[in-house]
C-alpha cells in the first residue's frame, strides 16, 4: 500500500505538494488527474524514491522509499520523457533493465516483444515519440514490479496501442501489480482505474473510487407536461438542475432509487436516470466543491 | 553472507558497476593507446639514437616529466570519464531514471566513481610499463625502485583530485555551470592570492615575500599535488631522494577521505528537482560570485588606478568591476537576468568583503609592520647590512631587533625621495623557536640606524664571516672578480689557505671600520668561493675605493698567484 501523509514538496518558494494526504491500495488502478504543475509528476516521483519529502512522508509498504533499495526494486516509475541509454537500443536496454531489477522477466519480453511491433535492435533515439514510449512501456511491464508508476503514460500512442496497453496493465493488475497513472485524459482512465484522485496547486481535491463517484451521482432528465417550479427539485439536493422548455435534466447525489421516486412522484411524462461519465461526475464535483474544471484540467 | 553467495544474489550495484565499466572501456582503450604513443613510444624514438653511441640514456633523471605528463594527461582523463558517467546529474529524465534505480546514493556514486577512477589508471599504468620495459633495453639506464613510488602517488594524487572535481560536479546542476566552478575555484583563487599579495607588498610596510608560483602550487589541490609529484621526481633525478614520498602520500590519504566524505554528503544531500538548474546548492553560485567579483574588482581597479590601492579610482573601478563580473557570471549561469536582484546583492556583499580585505591589509590591523619577535622567542636570525649573516647570540639577535626598532621608528622616511639620497635594502628573517618564519624587507635611507647597522657589522656579520670561513680554512680558495685600472677585465686566481685567511681578515677589518656609505652600496667587489654544487662556500668581498689596504691586498696577493701559477688574472 501506498500512503502519503501531509505529504510536503518545495521547489524554492512554491509548495509543488502542499500537505497532502493520499492512499493507494495494493492490487488497484489510480488515476492522478490534474492540470500541468498540479503536483502529478512530483508525487510519482516520490512514490519512486526520487525525490525525498520536504515535510510529511511517503510510505511504500510502510516504508519510506528515498534511498531505500528494498522498497525501490518494487517499483518502476516511467516518467514523462523516457530515458534511454545513448545509443541504445531495445535489447541492450532489455539487459541494462534486466541488471536492475532481479524481477525482471525475459519471457515476458519476448511476449511484449511480439505484442509491441518494433526492431529491437534499432537505436531508440531514432524512434518516434509514440515508439519510445512503447519501448519504455516494454520494459516497465517486464520488469513485473509490484507498483508500476506511469506518467502520461497514453501520451504518443494511437488508439490501438492505448487498447493494448490498457489490456497489459489489467493482465498485470490481475497479477497482483498495483499501477498509478498520471493523466490528463480522463477518458483514458475511466475504463482503467478503480480510483482516481485530482490534484491542483498541489492539494488532492479528491480521492475516490470510481464505483463510488459513479454510484454517488445521477444524471436525471424528465419531461413534463407542465413543468413544476426548480425549487421543488431542491429536497433531492440537485448539484445541478437545468429547464429546456419541457425538459428538466438535474444531477444530483444519493441513492438512485430514491432520485428516482422524488422525481416520479411529481409525474412527469418521462423520466430516466443515467449514470455520467467521468468528465462530467468530475465537472458536478468539482463544481459542488467551488472549482472551474476548465481551469483545473487546463 | 558468504563471497559466493553475494556474486550469486542479483546484485544491481555490482551490476550498474559493470555496466559502467564496460560503458567506459572504450575510452579507456583509445586513452591507453595514446598513452602507449608516448610511453614508451615517444620515449624510445628519442632515446633510440643512444645505441648507436658507447653511452646510456639517463631515463630515471627525465621521469619527472613522463610523471608529470601522465598525471596530467590521467587527471584529465579521469575527469573527463566522470561528467560523462554523471552527466545524467544535469538532466531530469537522466536523475529520473538513475535516481529511482534499487540503489542507495552512495552505491550509484560509487558505481559511476569507481570505473571512472580505475579505468584512469589503465593508461597510467601501460605507461610506467612501458617505461619499465624501456629500461630494460641496454643503452637506457632507468631504476625501477624509483618507478613504483611515482607510480602510486600518482595514483593516489589522481583520486584526490577527482574527488576534489567531484566536489564541483554533483553540485552544479548543469555541465557548463560545473566546468565553471572548476575553473573558478582552480584558477580564481590563485589568482586572487597574487592580487592580495600585490596589495600586501603595496601596503604593508617590510613585506619582503616576492610573488612567485606559489598561489598556484598552494591555492589549489592540482598546483599543489602535481608540484609535490614532480618535485619528488626532480629530487630523484638528482639521486637525494630514494624514498617513497611517504609524508606526501599520507597529506594525499587524508584529503582523500576527507573529499570522499564530502563527495558522499553533498550527493546524498543532492536534490534531483536541480537537474537542468545552473547549481543544485545555493551556496555553489555565491562562492563563485564573490571569487569573481573579487577578480573582476581587482582587475579594473588596478587597471585604472595603475596598482595604487590608495587611489580613488582603484575603489571606484573596483566596485564597478565586482559588479560587472558577477552580474556576467548570474547573466551565464542563469541564462538571463532571472537573478539580477541577488546579482547586485552579491555584489554589494563582495565589494564589502573586498573593501574589509584591503583596507584591513592597508591599515596593518594585524600590526605586520610593526611587529618584532621576542628575543627569547628566535631560535636565529638572517640579516644583509652589506653582507648576509646569520646569528643564534642572544646579542647578536638583539643588535639586529634594535635595527629593526629603528627602521619601524624612521617608517617615514621610507619613501622620503626628496629628502635622502641613498637608500639601501635591509633583510631581516628570523627562524622562531616554534618553526614559524617572519621575514620582512626595507628599502631605507642608509643614514637610518647607522649605528645600529655597524653594531651589526661588529657583533654579527664580520664574526659570522670569521666563522663560517673557519670551517673551510683548510680548502684552497679561489678569488674571481673584474680587476685593471678601469676594471675592464675579468678572471679568477687560486689561493692558499694562508692568503685567504689574510684577505677575509683584511676584510673584516675593512667592514668594521667602515662609513656608512658602504651601506648604499658599493663600487667593486670580488668573490671568494670553494667547492662545488651544494657544498660551495661562497663569500662576497663588496668595497669601496676608501678601502685602501684591501686593495693593496688583494693586489698584493693576485700578483703573488700570477707569479706563482702564471696563468690568472687580478682581481680588482
Amino acid at each position: 500500500m501506498i500512503e502519503g501523509i501531509n505529504l510536503i514538496k518545495s521547489f524554492e518558494t512554491k509548495n509543488a505538494l502542499d500537505g497532502i494526504n493520499i492512499e493507494i491500495k495494493d492490487g488497484s488502478v489510480y488515476g492522478l488527474v490534474g492540470s500541468n504543475g498540479s503536483g502529478k509528476s512530483t508525487l510519482l516521483r516520490m512514490i519512486s524514491g526520487v525525490y525525498s519529502a520536504d515535510g510529511g512522508e511517503i510510505l511504500v509498504d510502510g516504508k519510506n522509499p528515498f534511498n531505500n533499495t528494498e522498497i525501490k526494486s518494487q517499483i518502476c516509475y516511467l516518467p514523462d520523457i523516457p530515458f534511454f541509454i545513448h545509443q541504445s537500443n531495445i535489447d541492450e536496454m532489455a539487459k541494462y533493465y534486466a541488471m536492475m531489477y532481479s524481477t525482471f522477466d525475459k519471457e515476458r519480453f519476448e511476449f511484449l516483444s511480439s505484442v509491441f511491433p518494433l526492431d529491437r535492435k534499432a537505436r531508440i533515439q531514432t524512434m518516434s515519440k509514440g515508439m519510445q514510449r512503447q519501448a519504455a512501456l516494454m520494459l516497465c511491464l517486464s520488469v513485473r514490479p509490484k507498483y508500476l508508476l506511469l506518467d502520461e503514460a497514453f501520451d504518443g500512442l494511437d488508439p490501438v496501442m492505448r487498447k493494448v496497453l490498457k489490456s497489459l496493465l489489467a493482465e498485470g493488475v490481475s497479477d497482483g501489480m498495483t499501477v498509478i497513472i498520471a493523466s490528463h485524459n480522463l477518458g483514458d482512465l475511466e475504463s482503467l482505474c478503480d480510483s482516481v484522485g485530482l490534484l491542483h496547486n498541489g492539494k488532492v481535491v479528491f480521492s475516490e473510487s470510481i464505483d463510488s463517484l459513479k454510484n454517488s451521482v445521477h444524471k436525471v432528465q424528465a419531461a413534463f407536461s407542465s413543468v413544476p417550479d426548480l425549487s421543488v427539485f431542491e429536497k433531492i439536493n440537485p448539484i445541478k438542475c437545468e429547464k429546456s422548455g419541457s425538459l428538466v435534466q438535474l444531477v444530483a447525489k444519493g441513492e438512485r432509487k430514491e432520485i428516482l421516486d422524488f422525481i416520479n412522484s411529481l409525474l412527469p411524462i418521462f423520466a430516466e436516470c443515467v449514470t455520467p461519465d467521468l468528465e462530467e461526475i468530475f465537472i458536478y464535483e468539482l463544481e459542488e466543491k467551488g472549482y472551474d474544471f476548465e481551469e483545473l484540467l487546463k | 553472507m558468504t563471497l559466493k553467495n553475494c556474486l550469486n544474489k542479483h546484485n544491481p550495484f555490482l551490476n550498474l558497476l559493470g555496466f559502467t565499466f564496460k560503458k567506459n572501456l572504450g575510452f579507456t582503450i583509445i586513452a591507453t593507446i595514446i598513452t602507449l604513443i608516448f610511453s614508451p613510444g615517444f620515449i624510445w624514438s628519442f632515446t633510440k639514437d643512444f645505441a648507436d653511441f658507447s653511452t646510456t640514456y639517463e631515463l630515471t633523471q627525465d621521469m619527472s616529466v613522463v610523471s608529470g605528463v601522465m598525471a596530467v594527461a590521467c587527471t584529465a582523463f579521469c575527469i573527463l570519464l566522470l561528467i560523462i558517467n554523471f552527466g545524467y546529474l544535469y538532466s531530469k529524465k537522466g536523475t529520473d531514471a538513475y535516481h529511482a534505480l534499487p540503489l542507495t546514493r552512495i552505491e550509484l556514486f560509487c558505481a559511476r566513481f569507481i570505473p571512472a577512477y580505475v579505468s584512469s589508471l589503465v593508461p597510467l599504468i601501460a605507461a610506467y610499463l612501458g617505461v619499465i620495459a624501456l629500461g630494460k633495453l641496454p643503452y637506457i639506464d632507468l631504476d625501477v625502485a624509483y618507478i613504483i613510488p611515482a607510480l602510486i602517488f600518482t595514483a593516489f594524487m589522481i583520486l584526490m583530485l577527482s574527488l576534489f572535481t567531484m566536489v564541483f560536479i554533483i553540485s552544479a546542476g548543469a555541465v557548463f555551470d560545473a566546468v565553471v566552478s572548476i575553473a573558478a575555484i582552480n584558477i580564481g583563487i590563485p589568482v586572487i592570492i597574487i592580487f592580495i599579495l600585490e596589495v600586501c607588498n603595496n601596503s604593508l610596510f617590510g613585506y619582503a615575500n616576492s610573488i612567485g608560483n606559489e598561489p598556484f602550487i598552494y591555492g589549489t589541490p592540482f598546483g599543489f599535488a602535481m608540484y609535490k609529484l614532480i618535485t619528488y621526481c626532480e629530487n630523484y633525478g638528482y639521486n637525494e631522494v630514494k624514498l617513497f614520498p611517504i609524508v606526501q602520500t599520507i597529506i594525499l590519504v587524508i584529503l582523500t577521505v576527507l573529499l570522499a566524505a564530502l563527495c558522499l554528503w553533498l550527493y546524498n544531500k543532492r536534490k534531483s528537482e536541480k537537474a537542468e538548474e545552473a547549481y543544485a546548492f545555493s551556496y555553489m553560485p555565491m562562492l563563485i560570485s564573490v571569487i569573481i567579483g573579487f577578480i573582476g574588482c581587482y582587475c579594473l581597479g588596478f587597471i585604472f588606478s595603475q596598482g595604487t590601492v590608495s587611489s580613488i579610482a582603484f575603489w571606484i573601478m573596483g566596485a564597478v568591476g565586482t559588479a560587472l563580473a558577477i552580474i556576467i557570471y548570474s547573466l551565464i549561469s542563469n541564462r538571463g537576468f532571472k537573478k539580477l536582484k541577488q546579482a547586485l546583492w552579491l555584489s554589494l556583499i563582495t565589494f564589502v568583503l573586498f573593501v574589509a580585505v584591503n583596507v584591513g591589509i592597508s591599515l596593518d590591523i594585524f600590526g605586520y609592520g610593526s611587529y618584532i619577535p621576542k628575543v627569547n622567542e628566535v631560535k636565529n636570525v638572517n640579516v644583509n647590512v652589506v653582507q648576509y649573516a646569520s646569528t643564534e647570540e642572544k646579542a647578536g639577535i638583539e643588535k639586529v631587533m634594535a635595527l629593526h626598532s629603528e627602521i619601524i621608528k624612521n617608517k617615514d622616511k621610507a619613501n622620503d625621495y626628496d629628502h635622502y639620497e641613498n637608500y639601501d635594502y635591509i633583510k631581516i628573517i628570523y627562524t622562531l623557536k616554534n618553526g614559524e618564519i617572519v621575514e620582512r624587507g626595507y628599502s631605507m635611507p642608509s643614514v637610518v640606524g647607522k649605528d645600529k647597522k655597524k653594531d651589526i657589522i661588529e657583533y654579527v656579520t664580520v664574526p659570522f664571516i670569521k666563522k663560517t670561513f673557519e670551517e673551510f680554512k683548510d680548502t684552497s680558495f679561489v678569488l674571481e672578480g673584474y680587476y685593471g685600472e678601469n676594471k675592464e677585465n675579468y678572471g679568477s686566481v687560486r689561493l692558499s689557505k694562508e692568503k685567504t685567511s689574510k684577505l677575509i681578515a683584511a676584510y673584516c677589518d675593512y667592514l668594521k671600520k667602515t662609513d656608512e656609505k658602504i651601506f648604499s652600496g658599493w663600487e667593486y667587489n670580488a668573490y671568494l668561493y670553494t667547492g662545488y654544487g651544494e657544498n660551495q662556500y661562497w663569500q662576497e668581498i663588496a668595497y669601496n675605493s676608501d678601502a685602501v689596504e684591501l686593495i693593496k691586498l688583494l693586489e698584493k696577493t693576485v700578483n703573488e698567484a700570477e707569479k706563482i701559477e702564471e696563468s690568472v688574472k687580478v682581481v680588482g
